[in-house]
């Protein structure tokens, strides 16, 4: 039972380091389709070493009902086969359900693998982390570019690291940064190198979003401190700002914009998906248009939300299919309508509730990490869901439910 | 018992190859089939027509199995229905663009939909789709090579 034990371990571990890295190069979808493929098969090799296990005499596991690490994620799952059940396009939102049954399988194996294990759980995603955090900044500062230069394609949208676009990676890395943040009293080395790469990522909503969490992961051992963290990341921001040029330019033409008006442009022209997610809530408030569902319906919202806001018309990307909001709050209220999105921030909730139930004086090093981590991954969860898509992306998910698990699995010594 | 727990065990690793196969190995090959094969199908575009139509059989052949992929994947009827229109079997074409509008709906899809169902000479469905397109992305009305149909759909713009 031991060596299933460590066979799972391997494949958890195996798993999230190397769905930050693998890629297919002459395929269409250079990074998505084989790291969704990768959890996939993850989750099928879990299945069959679990019930290996059982055929050859292992306890079959008896979980916790009303322990909320169990309850919360199948009660999540158990809503989205709900809203599939209702879906405006069942067969789409049916073959949503295989990566998602995939996460919630590696979250359950992730909870239990770490239990009874320590720093690797940390190390092994982080070392996968800085390895793109190097190979963005190479990428951004013309260094290397690892897979060529396309020429009418600017350089910043091609330098994406092993991750996928640049949005992509600063999400990936801010959360990474957060973990690395945590893990800061005991391990001092990683944390630095992945804030450099998300800063060269040039991801604004990541950026802000790993601040929260900072500023979080501060209060909940002191409001005082929280409040000066506050204040020396605001700081931090502004020089940051001054002296990167290519955040200095952003800025100066965020503000441009604002002052003409042009807020499509603001939000980098995501208005229209915005509007055409809000209308498919508000004509399936209850379930929504069902998971997976949302490019297929954007044809005729998007031309809807074009008559509401005739401005739109003039957008730069008016021929764009989108294929995801880039708003996860909008998404799951359009995917899942109020159910979905309840079943959302339930989870989240949950994920935050962790640092608070672990006690501040905890002796144990991996306690106090959970108790740093759980809150202000929830927090960095959903500032960065304003104008990203973490749940869409699966490396971006990937390593945020593999944290999330690893809390769950130290929140007791 | 140990005689059905190596059979259990046996069962189980084929389950397990077979779940690999079906959700893992064949949409990563399909995927990159239909990528190649787009690109094949777009560097073929400029050559004699035998190695266009060559290119387009090859293309068709490298797609067979990936009707019920998971998770489904839009390229794969797109390029597919590009061979077929290559090869100028346009019902094919039809039937996998229209398969492809089941996975996501794209202004490409609906223009290559309206293209073919002019080649088969059906004006009113090549019409509607291609008004389609063009109201998602008016941009691709300059796209279209026949006049009479250009001025249609920019009168119903």
């Amino acid at each position: 039972m031991v060596r299933i034990d460590r066979i799972r371990t391997s494949i958890v571990l195996a798993g999230i380091f190397a769905i930050a890295l693998v890629f297919s190069h002459d395929s269409w979808d250079v990074f998505r389709l084989p790291k969704t493929l990768l959890l996939q098969a993850e989750a099928i090799l879990l299945v069959g070493v679990t019930l290996a296990a059982i055929l050859f005499g292992a306890r079959v596991p008896r979980p916790r009902w009303s322990d909320p690490a169990v309850a919360v994620p199948l009660i999540a799952f158990a809503t989205m086969i709900v809203v599939t059940i209702t879906s405006t396009h069942p067969a789409l939102s049916v073959k949503s359900l295989g990566p998602a049954a995939a996460t919630l399988v590696v979250f359950f194996a992730t909870v239990a693998a770490a239990r009874d294990r320590a720093w690797i759980f940390v190390g092994v995603p982080l070392a996968a982390a800085v390895v793109n955090a190097i190979l963005v900044v190479l990428e951004e500062t013309h260094l290397w570019m690892p897979f060529g230069e396309q020429a009418g394609v600017s350089h910043h949208l091609q330098c994406t690291a092993l991750v996928g676009n640049p949005n992509e990676v600063g999400s990936y890395l801010g959360a990474a940064a957060l973990a690395g943040i945590a893990a800061w009293p005991t391990r001092r080395t990683v944390a630095p190198m992945l804030i450099i790469g998300l800063i060269a990522s040039r991801t604004m909503t990541a950026m802000i979003a790993f601040a929260a969490g900072v500023v979080v992961m501060v209060a909940i051992s002191s409001w005082k401190k929280a409040i000066r963290a506050a204040a020396v990341a605001a700081i931090a921001g502004a020089i940051l700002i001054a002296v990167v040029a290519p955040l200095r330019h952003r800025a100066g033409r965020m503000v441009r914009l604002a002052q003409k008006g042009d807020y499509n442009a603001l939000l980098t022209d995501r208005v229209t998906p915005f509007v055409a997610a809000s209308l498919m809530f508000a004509d399936h408030p209850l379930t929504g248009v069902g998971p997976g569902a949302f490019a297929w319906h954007y044809y005729d919202y998007k031309l809807r939300a074009q008559e509401r806001l005739p401005s739109l018309r003039g957008a730069w990307n008016r021929g764009v299919n989108y294929g995801e909001v880039h708003n996860d709050h909008l998404q799951v209220l359009a995917e899942g309508g109020i159910l979905g999105y309840a079943a959302f921030l339930v989870a989240i909730g949950a994920l935050a509730a962790i640092s608070f139930t672990i006690p501040a004086d905890a002796s144990d090093a991996r306690q106090q990490f959970a108790r740093r981590l759980a809150a202000s991954l929830a927090v960095f969860w959903l500032v960065l869901s304003l104008a990203q898509f973490p749940l869409e992306t699966p490396v971006v998910r990937s390593l945020l439910i593999h944290f999330a698990a690893v809390c769950v699995a130290w929140r007791s010594s | 018992m140990r005689v059905l727990r190596i059979a259990g065990l046996l069962v189980l690793v084929a389950a397990t190859a077979y779940s690999l196969h079906r959700f893992v190995l064949l949409p990563l090959r399909c995927s990159r089939a239909a990528s190649m094969g787009a690109n094949a199908l777009e560097s073929a575009e400029r050559r004699p027509d035998y190695d266009r139509r060559r290119a387009a059989v090859s293309v068709r052949e490298s797609l067979r199995g990936c009707d019920c992929v998971s998770p489904a994947n839009v390229q794969i009827f797109m390029t597919r229905g590009g061979a077929s229109a290559a090869l100028d079997d346009h019902r094919a074409a039809i039937a996998d663009y229209q398969r492809a509008l089941t996975i996501d709906r794209r202004p490409e899809i609906y223009f290559a939909l309206g293209m073919s169902y002019l080649q088969i000479l059906d004006r009113p469905a090549a019409i509607r789709n291609l008004r389609r397109a063009c109201a998602f992305d008016p941009s691709r009305i300059t796209a279209i090579p026949y006049e009479d149909v250009r001025a249609e759909m920019v009168a119903s713009e």
